[in-house]
């Protein structure tokens, strides 16, 4: 049998790299007049810095496809047909799944699935029609699904038979590795409500046409229902730059409150102040503490979430990189912050992501050079090997960092990566760099700004496409509000400088990052280089095989990274159980994107707190587990 | 012969400008030794100003000559961060510590406070120079332009200034000209407003209804009387401009608007120093706040002497 992928993007890494924040929890206790028993336990969450959730339909393209805006958001409210995690190992936890284990057969090429008996909190069950509507909206509007990829879902199912309420048959157009198709594939499928198939306000539940129809049969009905579902979110399929006038309704727009998760949302504003109630159908194992509410506190910069912590008013937050007072590392953890440690416990995880930012491989920017020249893999090289990984995890993240040198996460310890992307394949050099780019026809030009002089394509010249007198000058815009990426990305400018490759650097909020940094093509194809500051968390593609983000045309690859050989590779590990060996090492060596530390969380828990640790390695959120 | 109304006596034929020159004329500012000798014993008189204005000397000498006495790494973090030791007390190789990068935070005060003293200087030259001409022109010719005019300044100081700056820097990306130009742009209105209130007063003295009926021409009797004879609050706003300048800098360098790295102002100083003020680095705030503080304040001072001294000049003509 093989295994399922998935995947799903990490924005809200930028959660863990500005040290990760997870979840919280807490107490005030308003109490109400009379009996105890009708006090109020507020559980607070600090949120990272300007990352505000900004999407609340859960089926997005790539500018939503965030931590903040899926793990800790909407699967509080939109229970995913798989749920990943247990404690920091990333792997299937059917306790807290709809569905039972998958079964396959016929030479993996069908897949069943049972659900089990959860309810909508309009009354209605959680039935294999709902798993049906997400994917006949899939199938309709797959380019709209961030964490689509050719040739997988839904390419790669023939038909899907409904064979009783809580029964489906997947049936698929060839053999695949079963554990892929479950991390990978089955992990993408959030089920939803049959009231959400409409597509039109007041109409009557179904009556969009998309969850009752056969596999595959009703994608112009799917359509009219993302478009209206997408507008309902603040997302106009027509008009993609438009701006999302819809956040201030999340909360009173009857839509959103039918739920299968353990919340449902009464407070939402488009800062990021978001307050949950427990809904009272959840049919989960653990349910929420009776009359409480969840808190989620917005942040501008981790300065402010230091001092509420310091004030102790949210329950569970992440320790600033500048505020950690004593190293430590993943293994060995230092003491917490003199001002934190009477009231919070320091926790510390590895997030189950690779930290990167990409190249634009099609960019018109630079006079038309940028995407040209990162085509170029004597380029990025150069640049890579300008990145100091190893330093800068010890002098900015003051130990509690991963490196990144391939696809593939090195922590959590696990058994896919390999020896040759965990020993670096490009150490700090700068000679060799600059080497490098001499022996490509650049004229170097340190501090400054090198130039190609010696333009074709041979082996000694700047490469094809790029023009006499290009210039290795590049745009980078980068997260705002994290110390830590500030202090990161200006490091590495300096580094880069080096060998006269001149980044002009400029912020923007961690969510206009991730909207402009979009596949694209054409003359309005100008961004170069963007960073959100977090990489890739393998969610909900937990099988480490890259196919979202690198792989031709992937609704995550940002890039629009393309190599022939990268695609077999990850064709390879989807239908086969061949180990990931082969496809990381390339990529390690191909450098797709530009590999960077990877921080760890740095979690404070707040003392007295229970079920908030140990911390997700996945950055999910279970606040029905904590109490006080 | 036919006699003319009035007599025999020819009518009297307009002055060239240069005829004009050779006059002695009441309004016209002419530079005589007795009025920069006033100006001067007046200024002395103030004994903070004097301190404060030898104080201004030092904050130009520390941060345009210092760098080349006092050498430091300030842009290549990739070197400080390898090595300096980040947030480190002072000492003897650090006389004030090192930043979070490991700059040397003596040779980032210097490095910053070159860019807060341009764009101040500069900033409140081009916002005087705009606004003295813009509120010479609307008070000079009055009527439906200077209405049209004033409206224009009065919709410009209705905008919060912190909130148009912030909004001006965000869409354009910061540099040490944009800076100057932007802080210029909302820095100009209040002398138009203040300069049209005195070319109202200037036009209707008497020496300057006699250029008008001598034949000078608009432009000399602005350039030569009207601005000359409002140098004093020219002068006194100019130097208050270049105080508010480096104050709006910081506070966009304080909301990390300010200039992008490797550069640095001591806005953006103080506004990382203040990410560690948690931990005790006062190092990383105190120092830099002095430096604004204290250029401020003696700007300030000096601005107040100035008044005082060109006031006397008035006073004495």
């Amino acid at each position: 049998m093989k295994g399922h992928f998935r995947r799903f993007l990490a924005a809200g890494v930028m959660v863990g790299a500005l040290t990760t924040g997870l979840i919280t929890t807490l107490p005030s206790i308003t109490a109400s007049a009379g009996a105890a028993s009708s006090a109020t336990t507020t559980f607070t969450w600090a949120e990272a810095p300007q990352t505000p959730p900004n999407f609340i339909f859960p089926f997005m393209g790539l500018q939503f496809f965030s931590v903040s805006n899926i793990n800790t958001f909407q699967f509080l409210m939109y229970r995913p047909l798989y749920w990943f995690g247990n404690g920091e190992s990333p792997t299937l936890n059917l306790g807290l799944s709809l569905g039972r284990a998958p079964v396959y057969s016929n030479g993996n090429t069908t897949v069943v699935v049972n659900l089990k008996n959860y309810n909508w909190s309009n009354g209605t069950t959680v039935s294999a029609q709902n798993v049906m509507f997400w994917m006949n909206m899939l199938h309709a509007e797959k380019s709209n699904w961030a964490d689509y990829s050719a040739g997988a879902l839904p390419d790669d199912v023939k038909s899907i038979t409904v064979n009783s309420p809580t029964q489906l048959t997947f049936t698929l157009t060839a053999a695949v590795n079963p554990y892929w198709f479950t991390y990978n594939e089955l992990a993408q499928i959030t089920p939803m409500p049959t009231a959400w198939d409409i597509s039109t306000t007041g109409a009557a539940a179904g009556s969009g046409g998309c969850s009752a129809a056969a596999f595959g049969t009703s994608d112009t009905q799917c359509a009219a229902v993302y478009t209206y579902l997408s507008n309902q979110s603040g997302y106009n399929p027509s008009n993609p730059d438009a701006t999302n006038n819809s956040l201030s309704t999340y909360a009173t727009n009857p839509l959103w409150q039918t739920v299968d998760g353990p919340y449902h949302l009464t407070k939402f504003d488009a800062s990021g102040n978001i307050t949950m109630a427990p809904n009272p159908s959840y049919s989960g194992p653990v349910k929420p503490l009776k009359n409480s509410v969840f808190k989620e506190i917005p942040f501008t910069t981790d300065s402010a979430e230091f001092n509420a912590l310091v004030s102790g008013s949210i329950d569970a937050g992440y320790l600033p990189t500048q505020d950690i007072t004593s190293s430590g590392s993943l293994s060995a953890p230092g003491a917490n912050n003199s001002r934190l440690s009477n009231n919070y416990n320091l926790k510390v995880a590895p997030s189950w992501s690779i930290n990167y930012f990409p190249y634009n491989f099609q960019s018109t920017g630079d006079g038309g050079n940028a995407g040209a020249i990162f085509s170029q893999l004597y380029f990025r090289q150069a640049f890579q090997i300008l990145v100091d990984q190893s330093l800068y995890i010890k002098k900015i993240n003051k130990g509690y960092g991963v490196p990144t040198y391939g696809p593939v996460p090195v922590k959590p310890q696990n058994s896919f990566a390999s020896v040759y992307e965990e020993n670096n394949p490009y150490p700090y050099s700068s000679s060799k760099a600059i080497n490098l780019l001499k022996s490509h026809g650049w004229t170097i030009k340190a501090g400054g700004t090198s130039t190609c002089t010696n333009p074709g394509s041979g082996a000694n010249q700047c490469g094809k496409g790029i023009a006499s007198g290009a210039k290795l000058a590049f745009n980078l815009q980068y997260a705002s509000g994290s110390t830590q990426i500030t202090q990161l990305m200006n490091a590495e400018k300096s580094s880069w400088a080096q060998a006269g490759i001149n980044i002009t650097l400029s912020q923007a909020s961690f969510n206009t990052v991730l909207g402009n940094a979009v596949p694209c093509s054409g003359a309005s194809c100008t961004w170069e280089l963007a960073n959100w500051g977090a990489g890739w968390i393998f969610a909900p593609d937990y099988y480490p095989t890259g196919e979202a983000i690198f792989q031709t045309g992937a609704g995550s690859n940002s890039g629009s990274y393309s190599s022939a050989t990268n695609d077999a590779n990850i064709t390879a590990t989807n239908t086969t159980n061949t180990s990931l060996t082969t496809y990381e090492n390339y990529l390690a060596k191909n450098l797709p994107v530009v590999f960077q530390p990877n921080p760890v969380a740095i979690g404070e828990i707040k003392k007295g707190l229970k079920g908030a640790t140990p911390l997700s390695t996945l950055q999910q959120l279970n606040p029905e587990n904590w109490r006080f | 012969m036919t006699l003319d109304p009035g007599g025999a006596t020819p009518l009297p034929q307009p002055l060239s400008d240069e005829d004009l020159d050779t006059l002695i004329e009441g309004g016209e500012a002419v530079s005589d030794g007795g009025f920069f000798r006033n100006m001067i014993r007046v200024f002395s008189e103030n004994k903070l100003a004097i301190v404060s204005f030898f104080f201004l000397i030092f904050m130009l000498l520390f941060c345009f000559l210092g760098p080349h006495l006092y050498v430091t790494n300030q842009t290549n973090a990739q070197e400080a961060l390898l090595n300096s030791t980040q947030n480190a007390h002072p000492s003897a190789s650090h006389w004030l510590g090192t930043d979070e990068t490991g700059f040397d935070i003596v040779g980032r005060l210097m490095f910053g406070g070159q860019i807060s003293l341009i764009v101040g200087f500069f900033a409140a030259i081009v916002a005087t120079v705009v606004g003295v001409g813009y509120g010479a022109l609307s008070g000079f010719f009055g009527g439906w332009l200077d209405a049209l005019l004033m409206r224009f300044v009065d919709m410009g100081l209705s905008i919060p200034v912190l909130f148009l700056l912030i909004a001006l820097v965000t869409i354009y990306r910061p540099t040490a000209p944009l800076l100057i130009v932007v802080i210029a742009a909302v820095s100009w209105l209040v002398p138009a407003r203040l300069i049209r209130s005195e070319t109202l007063s200037l036009r209707t003295r008497e020496y300057v209804q006699a250029v008008r009926v001598m034949g000078g021409s608009r432009r000399r009797i602005i350039g030569r009387h009207i601005i000359p004879n409002s140098v004093g609050t020219i002068v006194v706003f100019a130097t208050f401009c270049v105080a508010d300048s480096i104050l709006y800098l910081a506070a966009l360098g304080f909301l990390g608007l300010g200039v992008p790295a490797p550069q640095t102002d001591w806005g953006t100083m103080l506004s990382n120093g203040v990410n560690y003020a948690a931990n005790g680095y006062w190092w990383e705030i105190y120092p830099v706040g002095f430096c604004i503080v204290f250029t401020v304040v003696a700007l300030n001072y000096v601005g107040d002497a100035l008044r005082d001294a060109l006031e006397v000049r008035l006073q004495r003509r």
